[in-house]
């Protein structure tokens, strides 16, 4: 069996740079609107309940980066999102997102009648897709009991289109945050079978937590944690809790937040300690948003 | 027994945030004599729209600030500063002040008569 290394490229770098022209375009068209005004995010990966105020308008620029999956894997998420308060309560908001990831594959070729050998290569894949978010805040943090809103969200791409809710709940007490999202996601993608497309779905349960404390009005610190489950045919297949540091910073002009989320456990018996055939090793988010 | 434990810090969060009440006070008939002797002509109508202007208005950008947390110089100053920034008409921020002013006072009173 004879092992080579390869490296291919699915796009050209004509393409990459007029994608990266379109996305410079969208950036500096959203900025130079007026009332651009922060909307304060304390975690990176859960959301908190608060929405933009009705005629207010914001851009957040999101970098995903994730690491170690089995064998070599690398992956990098952007996603800039231009969001609006279309009424009291409710927030409209877009995306473009841009994936692009490298990883390991493995291909069997028929050397003679009698063996095969396997060839691999570093694939880069990259893809591009639109997503279209809806947030109505029912209860505010502060103001209520209990912060409560309903989020939901569709995603299109070439070959996938996914459907996402989530029940965002917040309280804030003192100087301490705290956030949980209940997250539902249905993903379609099709993808070239042995010898004719198929389209595949995937459904996904999620738990998002956080708890931050105000160190300053303008530095707030905590931690983060993810309990992720893929879903097929009725049983978990894929289970996970990812748990890590969270740090934000806010002014009037501009606020950033950046979390690390390592894989801690996996949670389905019978794998290993962590499961990195569906999840990454590391997570790390940086989310920033500024306003003219 | 991991799993059980995960749920477990997930349900003792949730009880510990339902279990705190709101902190941005509703006023009622008792506490609107401070606010008319302030503003003439003020009513318990003009203050709730007040608190629900502060709420949709502010908590988009930031969490909320207890009134008491301010003097009321300092929410003069903060709305003037904030009416500039956020879409809030005179008529809003004029509603809010009195909402945020008196609910302070509310608090302050309450205090003190705890403390007595």
């Amino acid at each position: 069996m004879q092992t080579f290394v390869l490296f291919s490229k699915h796009y050209n770098t004509t393409n990459f740079m007029k994608l990266q022209q379109y996305i410079f375009s969208f950036i500096v068209l959203c900025f130079f609107t007026n009332s651009l005004l922060a909307n304060e995010r304390h975690f990176s990966y859960t959301y908190e309940t608060a929405v933009l105020p009705l005629g207010l308008r914001e851009v957040e620029v999101w970098n995903t980066y994730r690491s170690g999956r089995e064998n070599y894997y690398r992956r990098f998420d952007q996603r800039i999102e231009y969001e609006m308060g279309v009424a009291n309560n409710l927030q409209l908001a877009f995306y473009l997102n841009y994936s692009q990831k490298l990883f390991q594959e493995q291909h069997w070729f028929a050397k003679d009648s009698a063996s095969n050998e396997s060839r691999e290569s570093l694939q880069n894949d990259f893809t591009l897709s639109f997503s279209n978010e809806w947030k109505y805040k029912f209860a505010d943090p502060v103001a209520d009991p209990i912060g409560c809103a309903l989020y939901g969200e569709w995603t299109l791409g070439l070959n996938e289109f996914e459907l996402e809710g989530k029940f965002l709940f917040d309280k804030k007490i003192e100087s301490l945050l705290f956030a949980l999202n209940i997250v539902g996601e249905q993903e379609w993608e099709t993808e070239w079978g042995s010898d004719e497309l198929e389209t595949t779905s995937e459904t996904k349960l999620e738990f998002d937590a956080g708890v931050s404390t105000m160190l300053s009005p303008n530095v707030s610190c905590g931690i983060e944690s993810r309990q992720l489950n893929v879903i097929s045919n009725g049983e978990v297949e894929h289970s996970a809790i990812f748990l890590g540091p969270v740090f934000s910073y806010a002014t009037e002009q501009w606020w950033a937040t950046f979390t690390v989320l390592p894989q801690i456990v996996s949670l389905k018996k019978g794998t290993n300690k962590l499961d990195l055939k569906e999840y990454e090793r590391m997570q790390a988010r940086l989310l920033f948003s500024f306003h003219l | 027994m991991k799993v059980v434990i995960f749920f477990l810090v997930l349900t003792v969060q949730v009880t510990a945030l339902v279990s705190c009440v709101g902190t941005i006070p509703h006023l009622d008939e008792k506490q609107i004599r401070y606010a008319q002797t302030k503003w003439f002509g003020t009513s318990l109508l003009d203050l709730q729209r007040g608190r629900e202007l502060y709420i949709v208005k502010c908590s988009g950008c930031h969490p909320l600030y207890e009134p008491a947390n301010r003097s009321e110089l300092q929410w003069e100053e903060i709305l003037k500063e904030m009416k500039s920034r956020v879409k809030i008409s005179e008529d809003e921020t004029a509603l809010m002040l009195k909402y945020l002013v008196s609910a302070r006072n509310s608090s302050l009173q309450r205090d003190s008569l705890n403390t007595d």
